[in-house]
Parts: C-alpha cells; structure tokens; sequence
C-alpha cells in the first residue's frame, strides 16, 4: 500500500477494532482496520481502510473491490455463485466473475476461477510472517482465475478460526501476475491483543 | 496485432442527439448539506454499478457553455476541414446536452468517506445521476458522424477506430482522445511512430474515443478542448438512437509498443546513435551527463534540454595520443572544449519524419566543428535516421559542396586550424564538401536494450593536430543497456577496429521532487475550527509556524476577526507552500471566530507581499470536492502598504519578536573546481564554509563568510593566462593558492523601501573574494509586472590573494543599468545590463532564463564588450550556461537555498562582472507573481487521479498567443504586404535609390572635407538617435504611457526587429563597398562570409524609421520622420554608408513601419475572439 512506510508490527492495536496486515510482497506492509460490514446477498462485504484512506473490500475473504491502490478494482460481479469453502474438495468448484480495472480501464473482464482444496500448503516466496496459532488453521485453498487474455491469477488462502469464527485467515491474492496482495488477519495471535 | 474474425454488423450516423429518452437507474434530489458518499448509501447498494455517475451542478453550465462556443469558434477556422464534415460537427455540438457535469474521484461511498477532500457536499438544486451499465463505446470522427462499438475487454483505441473504418475517416487518424466514462481523458498515438505505455489503455464501457484523421489540421489544443467537452456527456449511447452497433475485431495481440521510445545519448552527448546525432530531443527540462571512450577520444558532456525543441550543451574532450604544448603543460594529454546546439525544425509526423538542425563545437577553435541537418522516423520499435553532415561530421565528403550554389564561399570549408582561438568559426559553416550519416536504433520490448547501427559521416582522414585513423569500417554498431531511465551503458564498435565503452546519467530536473520525510507532519485539517473562546498560546503558535515554514515570526496577534502574522521569508522559492503550512498551524490553534489570516511577508525588513487567506473558503477546499463554479479565492495575494498590520499598542498575550540585534550562524562543507585547465583536467578544492550573518535591524545586517581549505591538488595549479587586460579574473590562481583560510565576504548592507515600487540598497566591505569597496542600487520593481529596471554603481578595489583585509591598487567604477524582463512565455526571463565591468570595458549582457514550473532554472548569458577579439583572447567574448535546483527539490526537509552548477568555458578579464551577494531583484522576488505558482511537491500518477472535481469546463491553452505569436503574425502580414505593394511603388522607390546613386561620390567627397567638429559632434548625436527611439519605444511599450501607446510601441518594435532582418538579407545578397573601404560606391560583393557587414542598406536609418513611422502615423506626427531622416547625418559623415544607402533604409524602414501599423489597425477593427485560459473574450474594436 503506498504511502505507508511504516511497519505495523511495532504499534499496538486498539483491541475494540479488527485489523488486517496487508502486504505487496517487496513493499513494506501495512495495517488496515475493519469499518464497515455492509450486507450482500452473497455474503457480508467488509470494508477495510489503511492510514492513508486506501480501501479494500472483501467477501468471504477474497477481494472484490480496492480503491486508491496503484491499481484498483472498482466493481467484481459473480456471474455464477462460488462455492462455500466448506463444500470445496479436492475436485474443486468454478464460478464465473466479472472485474473492471483502473487505470488500465479494463472493464468486464470476465474470468472463469477454479477453487481446489490443496493438501499441502504453499510455498510462498519471502513469506516469513507467523500465522495466527490459536486461530487453528485447518484448510488451504488454491485458486486460479482465467482470463480473456490466456494469462493465469493464482491465489492461496487460508481457512482458519479467528476470533471464534471459521474465516480466511491468510491469502495471496493476485491482481495481476506482477502485483499480489498477502492479506493476514492482525494480530496472528491473540494473545498480542 | 493480429486480428482473426471481423464482426462489423452495422452503425449507427447520430447527427441529432436524442435527450428525451436517457434511461435513468438514479435519479434523486438530493438533500441540502448531505455528503455525495450519504447519497450513495441511501440510493445504491452493493450489487449497484457505478460504471456511469453524473453530479450535475446548474452552476457549472455557463462555462461548459463557453466551452462549447469556443470550439465552434475554432471549428469555424480549422483548416483543411471540408464544409460538410464542418457542419456535422458543428451541429453535433450544438445538439449535446449541457448539464453541468462536475467529475467525481471515485463513485464508490466507503471510499468517498475514508477520503472526505474529495467527497462533495450536495446542495439541492444539484443532481446525481446514475445510468445502467454501458454496452457500447462512440468513435466521434472529424466528420462529426458518430460510430458506436460494442465495449469489449482486451481491445484498445486503435480496434474501436478500425472497427468504424468505412464509416468516416478516422482510421488515418494519429491520435485518439479517449474520454472515459468517468470523465478521465487521456491522448494515446495509434500508430507505429507514436505508440507508448499509455496506448495499451483500454475504454470503459460508455466512453467516447475523439479520433481525428491526420488530414485535417486539429490543434491539440481542440482536440484537448473536445474531449474536455465529451467528458461532461452521457454516454452516447444514451443520447442517440442508436439502431446498429459495431463490434471490434477479436485482438490476440497488444498495439504497438509497450515501452516508450527510448532517447539514447551518442558518444558526443547529444541525443543520438553512437558518432552521429539524431533528430530526437530529450524532454524539456532534462539534463544528461555523458562519459564515453573510443581512442583516441574521451569525451565528457553535459547537455541540457531547456526546451523541448533545443538541446544545448558543453563537452570536453581528452586526445589520448596527442600533448598540450611544452609551453602550457607539457606531460598532459590535449584538452579541447566545445559548445553543442541542436534545434528541431519539424515534429514527426504520420507521414512525416522529425527534422533537426544542428552545430557541433559552436566557437573557439571549432576542432571538431560540424553542422548538420538530420530527419528521424519511427515504427514501433524501430527509430531510423538519416542526415547530412558538413566538417567533422561530413568529413567523407560524399556529395560535393551541397550548398555551393549559394555562391564560392559555400564550395571550401576553411581549415579548422586557419582559425585562432580568438576568432569564431562560423565562418565555416555548411560550407564545403559534405556525407550522408544515419543509421537505425532498435529497442527491446521493456525498452532496457538498445541496439545501434550507423553510418559514419566522417572517414577519420582529415582529423584535427593531424591525427589521422586508421578506419576499418564506415559502420559502427553497439549495444546500450538501460539500467532505469536514469542510467544508461553504452558498448560499441566504432571505425571497425576501436571498442567504445560509455555511461551516460540522465534525469529530468523538471520534474524532481523529494517527498519531506523530515518536515514535522502538518496538523490534520479539520472542518469545524475550535468552537470555544480559549486564550491561543501565541507563543507556541509563532513556534510551530516557524518550525513549518522556516520563516521568522515578527508578530502575530489577533485583531477582532482575524489573526496578523508578520514573517520575515527564508527566502524559499515555495512562498505558497509554506503559507499553506502557516495556514494550517493557524487553523489549528484559533477559534471559530477568526475568520482571516493575514500574513505579511517581508524579507530583509522589506514588507514585499500581504496573503488575506479567507478561513472557512480555505477550510472547505480541504475538506469537500467543491464544484469550479462554487470554489470561492481562498486567498488574495496583494502588495504590502506601508506599516500594514502593526498594532497601534501590543496587548497582552500577543507575540512579537524582541527587537535589537540577532545572529545567525551556520557551518557547511564547501567544494571549488576548475574544469578541462591545463594543469590538470579537474583542480579542485574541499573545505569548511561558516557564514554568519548579524542583523543590527531587519533591513541592516553584516554578512561574513569565512572557509578553511582542507583538501585540494592545487600543487599542481601553475597556469596563469595571458592577459592584457587588468587582470581583474586571470589571477584566480593566487586567489585560490594563496592562503587556505579565506574570508571571501564581510559586507555591511542596508535595504530600504523608497515607495511606490522603489527599492535601494547601500552596501560596503568585503563584497566578494576579488573586489571590496562600496555601492549602492535602485531598483523600480511594479507589483507583479513583467518588466523591472534597475541600477547598480561601485567604487571597488581589487582584494589582496589571501582575502583578508588588504588590498591591492587596482581600483576601477563598475556598474549596470539592468532591465528584468519576464517574457510571460514558458518560464522564460531575459535580463539585459549595460554598463561598465571590472577592467574598465563597456559593453552588454544578455543572461536568457527559463524557470521550470519546480523552480529548477537553466540559462545562459553572453557579454560583449568594447574589447577587440585580439585583446580579450580566447573564446572571444564572455559566456556560460548556468543551471540552478533548490534544495527543497533534492533533501528530504525543506530548505532554502539553491544548488548551482555555472559553467564558463575560460576565465578571461573581459566583460567581467562584480559578484555581488545581495541584489535587489532577488531580495524582492515575492512581488512577482511566479514563485506563487511554483511547487516542490508532485502528485503521483495515483495521487492525480484520485482527485475530483477537476474543472473541466476551463479552456485548454494552446491558442493563446504567446509572446512572439503577434510578432510572427505581423511579419506574415508585413511580408504579404510587401509582396502586394504596387508596381509603382517599387519603381519610385527604386528610382529614388538610383537618384541618390547619383550623389553617392559627390555626397561622399562633401563629408570628407567635413570630418572635423563640429561635424563630428553632429555626427554623434545623430548616430544615437535610432538607439534613443528604440529606447523610447522601450519604455513606452513598459505601458509607462498607458495600454494605446503600448501596443504602438510593440508594433514599432516588432517593425524594427523586422527590418533588421529584411536588411540583414539585403545586406548579404548586396555586399556593398563602404565609403571608408574606398572601393567605390559600384563595388558590389554579395553571398560571401563579410556580406553581412556591407553598406546596403544603412540599419540605423532603416530601424529610426521603422520604429518612428508608427507613432508618427499614430499620431499624426510628422517631424517624427525628420527625426528618423537625422539619422543619415551621421552615416553619412562617418563614412559608415554612401548617400543611397540611407534613403533605402529610409523607404524600407518606411515601408515596413507602415504594414505594421496597418496590420495592427486590422487586428483593431476586425471582430476578434480570443480564447484565454480560463475565458473567452470577445472584442471589437472601432
């Protein structure tokens, strides 16, 4: 996230809020806080904001819209319902959803996501931030998003208990195949609370 | 690109919008005061699109009016646009709904919360709109028909206009304005030559593609203009019926080019391929420094791109095999400096290629001296060249003498070594054999690798110092890699058999910036000020302001509704910055009840500018998108009247500075070298530089600088250059060697406001590290205007070597009238001083300028003195290129003060100026209205387009005339004028001039016996006279007689530049004899090199006449022409010009003169429509 140079590991969090550690990987990281929940038939939108007013909504822990990034994406639309990560297997599920972008104004880009259950958890390349012990992680997903142009989005995530709540814990999610965003609920343990 | 399948089903030609019938999604009133975000909140929900929003503002409609009456106006004079298509379009503008459209950053409510600056605060007669999503995008053509094209995902401008092809001719278009749904418009070149990173954009489903076929001429001002105005539209799809709808070809592949064209520097520096230069021009701003090695040269060159049409630079360069001279430095390798000037005398085009002019080493013994004229055309990645060089660059000599038909002079080029260092080289110019160069340049898709290929114009068989190669190959190839933008490293193979290696640092100082990491963070602008009445900490406040600005606080206090602030200036050329920060500060700490600040700024005790910064204005615009139209001054800048804000009895609580004296004091490293001298190829010097400056009021201070050397190589320092001049700059070297501690400056200085825009200074001491002594100045500054006069006189003595207290006997009167002009065109200022310089020459300086909108300055400066070439030595004249960055552009923290990099060629005694350290000009620096504008800071690529409630209704410049766009008028008017003159015209003038011929002798023989006074004296007051009215029309065209008589004074300047040049031509096809040659007045000696100083026509006359024949007209003045006519007194008895000479001047001053005049009385009586920046004017006048 640009304009926040600071390592969110050295502050505190106010233990009334909800907090997200987002990072591009090579970039420093920083610390979004929950506000708002907005409902959705699919499922409730929560809306995330970093110190210098980016946005970044998720829903059912995958991103579905980001502004004031490098790179936003204004609108995500699912063309066919995704699957709940419970129901997903090793045989995998598929949904269709159509994204716009901005600045490149690629609008209705519409792409077909395979969702696999992964056996193994990824290998992901200069990851070295704990997750969260006591949120009992217990599932990690792949997904992978095929677009118009034949270029691939993979992404992982990471189904876990936080908070008591089955949520994605972890994810990579990429918004292009050079910018991905590692998206970490904050604190990983709660007893940093 | 690569296209598979067509799907062309039909279009739709829309000339009539059809408004009626706009499918609305949204449509709601608002409520007075709410946020645009509450708005979305309550109209919208998450699976609502916001592709398409308009917040429409009634407000906003008469200047989108004005901008759709403007275009019509420059569709009404666009050239080569056929009536039909004129029509089309004119009638489709005047069709589009008008709503006042004002953009939104961002459409989306959470964000529009999380950022409140850009949420707007509805009011109730607005409206917002919202539409269902888009399916379609319109290709407007310049036939005015409108194509609409299926909106697809992966397809960019350039398949929306080839999926309109057929339907008008846009697909011969250039460029394309895209204008996106959410109002954001972008300019993206279409094909191979133009193609950049941006072209890969694509268009959001209800934007409008502007694209023009390279046939008709468009200003880019227009099409600007044009997509500004479709910004504010629906979508067209909305707005006409549309029945058929096209669809792009399915792309498999991108456009163009995906990296943008890489500017590669040459061995010699200047934008190009390896030895030869290239037509392309680095951006305007930029700066590059080159290092390259190919035995037996090395070159080292700085070249700087003050405009985007001329690179200009200096180079030194090492000749590995060849020595100095036994006599200057007998064990170094040869050293030779030069001069670089390129100029572009066409942009590429679709179908034409981008031309350049150009001369290599400009001056001085032109060793490797070369002109040139080369053309540059590219297809994607691939940029050829291909050109014709004379000398150093044509030295093959493949075509013979291509310009030998100009006349002898152009068959031979003069020997570069027949040239003395005192004496310039033009004279070789384009002259002699010349050879074709060229080559091609490829670039890697990421634009990292550059590969070269090139063919040589020179054969290295006519080297300078008889340094002839041996060259295997006329081709040279190599390969560059690009690091970052910044960074290049060059490998090539030159002649055949030589290894090039070269690195080149590049960057473009216009656009530098550093982020203040360091400044304390602003406090958080917050709506709502203060509410309780609380006694405000003044103290702490003065505190923290200066902490913010750097500024002293004098006094701030309250007084009823406002707060007064008085600060002196740290002199940054950031003012508004800073009153920014003050502001903030202020608004921190103060109640609601304040409703001004006043802040008062002085510098050195001068009060130079008052800023009544309006609070709740000011307040709104950080923290709500405000439409243009609603968006009040939040602040007036004025100047400073006397006593302004001094209360009549400090009151309790208020903080004012303690009077009496103040120290300052700092310590800073300093660095001194002396570049391409014959002792070595870089002397310099490392040290400690303490400056204390202690100010016995505000307006009088002491200023010492002390510096200790601690580390140089001037052991090898011996060279001290001939001179027979006082030698008031050769002695440098004592200077510099004498005495490691140095006080180079202990001066006292006192500035006063005299009133009514007068200034004066006193000043005495140390005043720099040669001269000490005392001065004084006047300066007549206006208030923001453009031009400024000043006067300087000193009484100095030259400084003993150990800049203490001695001193030495040289003692000389220095000074200069200087006039500041700023030119209002492109940051551009032109300063010319007359006056006296410190060998006791006379002469004049022209220091040309241009100030970047960051404050980054490049320039040059000429002086030409009464010192014979012979005398003054080499390099003939003084002249240096300066280039200055203020340091808030380069640290993390603001600073004032500025880094300068000044380079002179040679150090000579020659039109050397005294240096002095406090000129008014500067001190006063905020009274013009520029440093107000310039930034430190830039947004972001992100940051700009997070930015709403841009103006979109304003005028794009472009059409505005800029300063010599009259001048260039006039001159085509003159011309055609001339050319329309009647037959019998030319033949009484002709016949006047050949009755004059007829007295030439007899005239002449008359003089001769009247050479003595007081002819003489007569002679000399006569000579003056053209200077005199040239200095009248001067000061008149200042506007000191008011606007009338200014725009008579331009024209009779414009007139008199006009003149000069038909005359300079004349001169050179006439080449007449003088009469104090003694030729003869038949002797007759056009087209060669000292034609230009010939007889015929007499310039004095000529421009007298030019110049007093629009007044006289004007004005009905007549004894004006006498006036003029007195000029040929003293041509005539100095024997500069024969008796016809001067009755030519006078008809073809007359002549021009008169056109001019006429021209600007049609300019008057013709309705005129002018198109300004921000307005449209228009003016008729009787």
């Amino acid at each position: 996230m640009p304009g926040t140079a600071v390592d969110p590991l050295k502050f505190g969090v106010d233990p009334r809020y909800r907090y997200l550690r987002v990072q591009v990987p090579g970039s420093a990281p920083a610390l979004l806080v929950l506000g708002y929940v907005d409902p959705h038939p699919l499922g409730p939108i929560e809306v995330w904001y970093s110190a210098s007013g980016e946005v970044l909504k998720l829903q059912n822990g995958r991103v579905v819209a980001a502004h004031g990034l490098a790179m936003d994406w204004p609108s995500v639309r699912f063309d066919s319902v995704p699957v709940a990560w419970r129901d997903v297997d090793g045989r995998g599920s598929t949904y269709v959803r159509s994204r716009d972008e901005i600045p490149s104004y690629r609008f209705g880009v519409r792409e077909t996501v395979l969702t696999l259950l992964s056996e193994q958890a990824p290998i992901l390349e200069g990851f070295a931030v704990s997750l969260p012990a006591s949120a009992k992680l217990t599932r990690w997903y792949q997904e992978s998003a095929q677009g118009p142009d034949g270029v691939a989005l993979h992404s992982w995530f990471a189904l876990g208990t936080h908070r008591g709540e089955q949520t994605i814990v972890f994810s990579e999610q990429c918004m292009t195949h050079k910018t991905c965003l590692r998206i970490q609920v904050w604190p990983a343990y709660e007893g940093d609370m | 690109m690569l296209f598979c399948l067509s799907l062309g089903i039909s279009w739709a030609q829309t000339p009539t919008p059809q408004t009626d019938a706009v499918p609305v999604f949204a449509r709601s009133d608002v409520r007075n005061g709410e946020r645009m975000s509450d708005w979305l909140i309550r109209n919208t929900d998450s699976t609502t699109d916001l592709t398409v929003i308009h917040w429409q503002v009634p407000s906003e409609r008469a200047a989108q009016e004005s901008l759709r009456s403007a275009l019509i106006h420059q569709l009404q004079s666009a050239r080569g646009l056929r009536s039909p298509a004129r029509h089309s379009l004119i009638e489709l503008l005047r069709g589009l709904p008008i709503e006042g459209r004002v953009l939104l950053a961002s459409a989306d409510a959470r964000w529009l919360q999380g950022s409140p600056a850009q949420d707007p605060v509805l009011q109730a007669n607005q409206m917002v709109r919202l539409l269902p999503r888009p399916k379609n995008v319109a290709v407007l053509g310049d036939d005015g028909r409108v194509c609409l094209v299926a909106q697809s995902a992966g397809a960019h401008a350039i398949d929306y206009v080839s999926a309109c092809q057929g339907i008008h001719s846009s697909s011969t278009a250039d460029w394309a304005w895209l204008v996106q749904a959410d109002g954001r418009v972008i300019a993206v070149g279409l094909s191979p030559w133009n193609a950049s990173p941006v072209s890969q954009t694509e268009l959001a489903p209800g934007a409008w593609l502007w694209a023009p076929s390279r046939a008709v001429n468009f200003s880019q001002a227009f099409s600007d203009n044009l997509a500004r105005f479709l910004s504010l539209q629906l979508p067209a799809e909305t707005l006409f019926q549309a029945s058929e709808v096209k669809s792009v070809a399915r792309v498999l592949a991108s456009p163009h080019a995906s990296a943008a064209p890489a500017i590669s520097s040459s061995d010699w520096g200047v934008a190009g391929l390896l030895q030869t230069p290239s037509a392309r021009m680095r951006p305007a701003g930029a700066m590059a420094v080159t290092f390259s090695g190919a035995y037996p040269y090395t070159h080292g060159n700085v070249m700087f791109q003050p405009f985007d049409w001329l690179e200009a630079g200096f180079r030194y360069t090492d000749v590995a095999n060849r020595l100095y001279g036994p006599e200057i430095a007998g064990t170094q390798s040869y050293k030779d400096k030069s001069i670089d000037l390129k100029v572009r005398l066409l942009e590429e085009t679709g179908t034409t290629p981008q031309v350049a002019l150009g001369i290599r080493d400009l001056g001085g013994t032109g060793m490797f001296s070369g002109e040139y004229l080369v053309a540059n055309k590219r297809w994607g990645t691939w940029d050829a060249s291909l050109g014709l060089g004379w000398g150093y660059l044509g030295a093959r000599g493949s075509l013979k003498a291509p310009l030998g038909f100009l006349g002898n002079a152009y068959t031979t080029r003069p020997l570069s070594s027949n040239f003395s260092a005192s004496q310039d080289n033009y004279q070789a110019f384009f002259r002699g054999d010349a050879a074709v160069f060229g080559g091609v340049q490829w670039q890697s898709e990421d634009g990292r690798w550059l590969v070269k290929a090139e063919l040589d114009g020179n054969n290295y068989q006519h080297e300078p110092q008889d340094n002839n190669l041996l060259a295997g190959s006329p081709f040279n190839l190599g390969l560059v890699y690009r690091h970052a933008p910044g960074i290049e490293l060059s490998l090539g193979w030159e002649r055949g058999n030589t290894a090039m290696i070269g690195i080149t640092l590049q960057t473009p100082l216009a656009e530098i910036h550093t982020p203040k990491l360091l400044d304390k963070a602003l406090p958080k602008v917050a709506p709502m000020a203060l509410q309780a009445a609380y006694s405000v900490p003044w103290g702490d406040v003065a505190k923290d302001i200066e902490e913010a600005t750097g500024w002293k606080v004098e006094s701030l206090f309250q007084q009823g509704a406002s707060v007064n602030l008085v600060a002196q200036s740290d002199g940054s050329l950031y003012p508004q910055e800073r009153l920014e920060r003050a502001t903030a500060v202020l608004h921190r700490y103060t109640p609601a009840t304040v409703q001004h600040f006043v802040v008062e700024l002085q510098q050195h005790g001068l009060g130079l500018a008052r800023v009544d910064v309006q609070r709740s204005d000011w307040v709104a615009q950080r923290t709500q998108a405000i439409p243009p139209s609603l968006r009040l001054q939040a602040q007036k800048v004025s100047p400073t009247l006397a006593s302004d804000l001094a209360p009549s009895t400090a009151l309790a609580g208020e903080f004012h500075r303690a009077r009496g004296a103040n120290w300052d004091f700092s310590l800073a490293p300093s660095y001194h070298q002396i570049l391409g001298g014959p002792d070595g190829f870089v002397l310099y010097e490392l040290g400690v530089m303490g400056s204390a400056e202690w100010r016995l009021n505000p307006s009088s201070w002491v200023a010492m600088e002390l510096k200790q050397r601690l580390l140089d190589n001037y052991q090898a320092f011996k060279y001290d250059a001939p001179s027979g001049l006082p030698r008031v700059r050769t002695d440098q070297r004592q200077y510099l060697t004498t005495s490691a501690l140095t006080m180079p400056l202990l001066q006292l200085t006192h500035v006063a406001e005299l009133g009514n825009n007068h200034y004066a200074s006193l000043y005495g001491g140390m005043l720099e590290s040669e001269f000490g002594g005392v001065g004084a100045e006047w300066l007549y500054r206006p208030w923001r205007g453009a031009f400024a006069f000043g006067v300087d006189v000193n009484r100095v003595r030259q400084r003993g070597y150990s800049q203490n207290l001695e001193f030495r006997d040289y003692t000389v009167n220095t000074g200069h009238a200087t006039l500041y002009w700023d030119t209002g065109w492109n940051g551009v200022q032109a300063n010319l001083m007359v006056g006296s310089y410190l060998a006791g020459d006379r002469g004049a300086t022209l220091n040309l300028q241009r100030v970047f909108p960051n404050g980054v300055t490049m320039g040059a400066w000429a002086t030409r003195t009464n010192v014979a070439k012979e005398v003054f030595g080499e390099g003939t004249f003084e002249k240096g290129i300066f280039v200055s960055v203020p340091f808030d552009l380069m640290l993390p923290k603001s600073s004032p003060g500025m880094a300068s990099f000044v380079w002179q060629p040679l150090t000579r005694d020659g039109g050397a100026r005294l240096n002095r350290s406090v000129e008014l000009y500067g001190v006063t620096h905020l009274r013009d209205s520029r440093p107000w504008t310039w930034t430190s800071t830039r947004l972001n690529e992100r940051e700009q387009r997070l930015r709403s409630a841009d103006d979109r209704s304003y005028i794009a410049g472009g059409d505005s005339p800029g300063i010599f766009a009259d001048t260039w008028d006039t001159s085509q008017s003159v011309f055609s004028g001339l050319g329309q003159l009647q037959t019998k015209a030319w033949l009484l003038g002709g016949g006047l001039v050949m009755a004059a011929r007829l007295l030439d002798h007899p005239v002449d023989d008359w003089v001769q016996a009247r050479q003595a006074q007081p002819w003489s004296q007569v002679a000399t007051v006569s000579n003056a006279v053209p200077y005199a009215l040239a200095a009248g029309a001067g000061m008149l065209w200042m506007g000191m007689a008011g606007d009338e008589v200014s725009t008579t004074a331009k024209t009779a300047l414009t007139a008199a530049a006009l003149t000069l040049g038909t005359n300079a031509l004349t001169k050179y096809a006439v080449g007449r004899a003088r009469p104090l040659e003694d030729r003869g007045a038949g002797q007759l000696d056009g087209f060669q090199a000292t034609a230009s100083q010939s007889s015929f026509a007499s310039n004095h006359v000529a421009i007298a006449f030019a110049i007093a024949t629009p007044f006289a007209q004007a004005y009905e003045q007549p004894w004006l022409y006498g006036l003029a006519a007195s000029t040929a007194i003293g041509r005539l008895q100095s024997r500069e010009h024969w008796l016809s000479d001067t009755v030519a001047g006078a008809l073809m001053g007359y002549a021009i003169g008169s056109l001019a005049y006429q021209q600007q009385q049609s300019h008057r009586k013709t309705p005129r429509l002018t198109v300004g920046d921000r307005s449209v004017t228009a003016s008729w006048s009787f």
